[in-house]
């Protein structure tokens, strides 16, 4: 049994122009230990799938579906329930390391807070513990910082700690919502590289999400790659990255611009914009955006079809989709 | 404005219940005011010692005053008064302190520091004493004490205008506008100005609300307008020697000023809604 | 290339510093200074595109405010067209704003929410004296046109847009007087990759059709890579690498352009890439140093780093490193 089994998720949330469905049946399964990549651009759903999980949505939404977390469904828990779970055994850092820190308390008291609260440690423990935490993901000196305040500390030191306040309890899945977009590349290496470490030592299991192919290709098992609120393609990153199949798959890639391919020629471009999620047509999301698209496409769902061993992707002309290049597909 | 932007703003209108209550009360006030300029059930100023302290009738809507005076008129009129002083009031405050606020915000420097020390110095006296202290100065009339409120108004209003000034002046947009070679007197009047209008409208009618207040007290206490001009403050004054006797009288124009201020006070809240949905609380 | 037959640059920035005082601490206590911009120099020509990068703090943008002539700057010259505007007053500078333009990051905040798109995109004419009404409505519709933008959209408020559109809307601004040199600012970091590339292919396209020059600020490599002729590289306010794109990008003769490079995470590289690490966080801006800006992060920092500053030298033609070891740098790596 899978450490994480979503079934079927959907989230709707009603908005004052009516009700916008940010997630659609959503299908993945994750086991101890593996790595998952979310990746897509604004509003298609990859941060509202994340919050479903630890159960932060807001409260003008539903959600329907099954969360299965250890043999347990997360979606029929209480509050007082999920409270246990958040920050205990399912863990998240944020965007923005500026403003998911209290700028009134020390690093040492925010870090210390969940020790105590969850692993019922004394304020002695917990301030060793929290120094240990601070060494483990490489602020220098953690015996001082421990009484810095959040604005003595630079951007990429603060998602550190940020990262020290989700290690605290020793969650059994870390969920990294585009944990180094606030940041410099060469801050952003630093910082993939810690998580990378931490999960591999600590035996966690991380969801990742990112709207950079490049962050999600070098940090992760299997990728999902999600699109106006469902899931277009899944499969191993390797496998992924060897054959792109689904059409905003392919575009996604060739719309960015890469490092050593540069002033050949013209970037491909998908034509339109990221879509409003109240305004998606009921069969696949991609249809306005697809040159493949047909009456098909807009009014029936496309099943996942797996292409080769594990690998996914949900298109009614998946044929035609991988039959032809991406520079012909979008001209 | 587009078809749709313009339907929405209705629709926000209909919406905020403050703005259609507030609306209301604040609607019935200025007609009672313009009513009474042609028409008032009684007379506010004829003294007949014979009809004093009448009761509530036909003739006289909420009876006469020791004086003889009806009451009901002598309110009416009273609130073409308190409109008056106000709309003076806020008026001076809303141009002097508005256009101090947004050059304080245009030149910074040794202009807004001068600006803003002044406008301190002014908050360092309460409202009311530096009233009194003006009427004392200038005599006691319904033009000082407009006056009064309206120097009072300035700094509020340039206070509010420049800290929100400044925060326009921080976006992207206005060095778009610096870029294009608008100088600074364009780029006030065609960016900050409509970006803080909202903002200045709520708060003038909050004000609006204050300055009524402010004129019944001062009114209250014989440094505003004179007899035998009705005014809700001075019927106060003299209906507090009647307390035991008649304490109507002191309720209808305690009433009265309630009203008006609860009234201006929730079509400030309901602008605010409106005009800006995101300074509301519930979005 | 060779630089010296060609006519006036476009753009000649000569030693530009630029110092910020910070508020004073307490009454009797020296102002701090945050030292944005030390000593930059470079030329764009007509036609071309430059390219600056580097991570936040570095200065770039204070760059950008200062060649626009939007903030006072404390030395150095800017020529534009060989002209002189460091120390021109603003109604002096009017005139010549037709001539150099900006495009802003933030597509949300770069126009203002009350003006219609009209308004927006004729804004700069004003610096063109009084025109007619028919002739700035139709150089309106024509800079819309050529943006990919409708006709119908002229009446529209930037709140209708997506953050694609509305960046459109912004370079058809910068556009309208038809300057020479285009200053643009992480242009496309606030959109979607899909979006980013309809903007970044858009810039090109006006690049080949009006000749227009672009200073174009990014921390994106990639992005600077495939938009730009020329680079430069900055860390702590000054360039410490400068080049053809395709020389600086292929053998980077800088510690810092090597590690940047290497930190880029690329698609479809797979989770075993070797990396270099590089330690440390961007240092302050607010310390004088002496010797090199980079030494606190280089990994090959030795004695003479911290005493002698390098100088921007040339290690190929045309392409120039501030580092005493950049000949090691580019035949060896780090």
């Amino acid at each position: 049994m899978s450490l994480l089994d979503v079934k079927d998720l959907s989230v709707i949330l009603s908005t004052s122009e009516g009700p916008a469905r940010a997630v659609r049946n959503l299908n993945f399964r994750l086991n101890r230990g593996e790595t998952l990549g979310i990746v897509g651009e604004s509003g298609c759903g990859k941060s509202m799938a994340a919050l479903a999980l630890m159960g932060l949505l807001p409260e003008q939404s539903e959600t329907v579906g099954e969360i299965t977390f250890d043999g347990q469904n997360l979606l029929d828990k209480t509050d007082a329930e999920m409270c246990q779970i958040r920050g205990n055994r399912l863990a998240m850092i944020f965007q923005e390391p500026m403003t998911s820190l209290n700028p009134v308390h020390t690093v040492g008291h925010q870090i210390m807070e969940p020790l105590r609260l969850h692993r019922n440690m004394s304020d002695n423990q917990a301030k060793s513990e929290t120094i240990r935490l601070l060494d483990r993901v490489g602020i220098p000196n953690p015996k001082e910082r421990v009484d810095n305040y959040p604005h003595q500390l630079s951007g990429g030191q603060r998602q550190r700690v940020m990262i020290a306040i989700a290690l605290s309890c020793q969650p059994d899945i870390l969920i990294a919502d585009e944990p180094t977009t606030a940041l410099d590349v060469t801050i952003q290496d630093q910082i993939l590289e810690l998580i990378h470490t931490l999960v591999r030592e600590e035996g966690m299991a991380l969801i990742l999400i990112s709207h950079d192919l490049g962050v999600i290709s070098e940090n992760t098992d299997n990728i999902l790659v999600m699109y106006g609120g469902s899931a277009v393609e899944t499969g191993g990153t390797e496998q992924i990255f060897d054959e792109l199949i689904h059409p905003y798959t392919q575009g996604l890639f060739a719309a960015m611009p890469k490092l050593g391919r540069a002033r050949s020629g013209r970037l491909v471009t998908i034509p339109g914009t990221v879509p409003d999620l109240i305004s998606l047509p009921s069969g696949c999301t991609f249809t306005d955006r697809c040159p493949l698209a047909t009456d098909m496409c807009r009014n029936t769902p496309p099943p996942a079809i797996e292409v080769t061993a594990n690998h996914f992707a949900s298109c009614h002309h998946i044929d035609a989709a991988r039959n032809r290049k991406t520079e012909e597909l979008f001209s | 404005m587009s078809e749709d932007r313009s339907l929405s703003f209705v629709n926000r209108c209909r919406r905020s219940r403050s703005f259609v209550v507030g609306g209301v009360m604040t609607a019935f006030l200025l007609m009672c005011a313009i009513v009474s300029l042609f028409w008032t059930p009684g007379s506010a100023y004829d003294i007949t010692i014979a009809n004093r302290f009448l009761p509530p009738s036909g003739a006289h809507w909420l009876g006469t005053d020791q004086f003889g005076r009806d009451i009901a008129s002598m309110l009416m009129t009273g609130t073409q008064n308190s409109i008056v002083v106000a709309v003076v009031a806020v008026s001076i405050g809303l141009f002097i302190g508005v256009g101090l606020g947004l050059l304080a915000a245009a030149k910074r420097g040794w202009t807004e520091e001068i600006i803003m020390r002044f406008s301190d110095f002014s908050f360092a006296f309460p409202a009311i004493l530096s009233a009194i202290m003006l009427t004392a100065i200038l005599g006691p009339g319904g033009v000082n004490s407009i006056l009064a409120i309206g120097l009072y108004n300035i700094p509020v209003f340039a206070r509010l205008t420049r800290g929100s000034a400044n925060s326009i002046w921080a976006r992207e947009f206005v060095m778009a506008a610096r870029a294009s070679g608008k100088g600074r007197f364009r780029i006030t009047f065609e960016h900050i100005l409509p970006n803080i209008l909202s903002i200045i409208i709520v708060q003038a009618t909050i004000l609006f609300a204050i300055a009524i207040l402010a004129e019944a007290a001062l009114s209250y206490l014989g440094l505003g307008t004179q007899p035998p001009e009705p005014s809700w403050g001075r019927m106060l004054n003299e209906a507090q020697t009647l307390m035991f006797l008649d304490p109507m009288q002191a309720i209808y124009p305690g009433f009265a000023i309630a009203i008006a201020v609860f009234g201006l006070n929730l079509l400030g809240d309901g602008l605010r809604d409106v005009l800006d949905p995101r300074l509301s609380r519930k979005r | 290339m060779t630089t010296e037959n060609l006519p006036v640059p476009v753009l000649e920035v000569h030693d530009l510093v630029r110092h910020y005082r910070l508020p004073r601490e307490s009454l009797f206590a020296e102002p701090g200074h945050v030292f944005a911009l030390n000593g930059v120099t470079f030329e764009i020509h007509k036609g071309k595109s430059f390219g600056i990068v580097g991570e936040s703090g570095c200065g770039k943008s204070t760059l950008a405010r200062n060649v626009m002539a939007l903030e006072p700057t404390d030395a150095g010259s800017v020529k534009i067209l060989g002209k002189e505007v460091v120390g021109l007053s603003f109604d002096q500078l009017r005139p010549l704003r037709q001539h150099f333009q900006m495009v802003f990051q933030d597509p949300y905040g770069s126009l203002d929410p009350h003006h219609n798109v009209g308004r927006i995109v004729a804004e700069p004419l004003a610096a063109l004296g009084a025109i007619s009404k028919t002739e700035r409505e139709n150089r309106v519709r024509d800079v819309l046109q050529s943006v990919g933008l409708k006709p119908q959209d002229i009446s529209k408020y930037p709140h209708e847009f997506s953050g694609g559109q509305r960046q459109r809307i912004a370079i058809a601004r910068a556009l309208i007087t038809h300057p020479e040199l285009i200053v643009a600012d992480e242009p496309v970091s606030a959109l979607d990759v899909s979006v980013q590339a309809q903007v970044l292919n858009l810039l090109k396209d006006l690049q080949d059709e009006f000749g227009v020059t672009y200073m174009f600020i990014s921390h994106d490599l990639a992005v600077v890579e495939y938009l730009c002729d020329e680079v430069a590289v900055m860390y702590l306010g000054e360039i410490v690498e400068k080049g053809q794109t395709e020389d600086l990008f292929s053998s980077p003769a800088h510690p810092y352009t090597r590690i940047l490079l290497d930190a880029v995470p690329k698609p479809g590289a797979g989770k075993k890439r070797e990396r270099i690490k590089l330690q440390g966080n961007v240092t302050g801006q607010t310390e004088r140093r002496i010797g090199c800006a980079f030494q606190d992060r280089c990994p090959m920092a030795k004695d003479v780093c911290r005493e002698v500053k390098p100088p921007l030298s040339p290690v190929a033609p045309d392409h120039l490193a501030a580092c005493h070891f950049s000949d090691s740098v580019m035949k060896d790596g780090l």
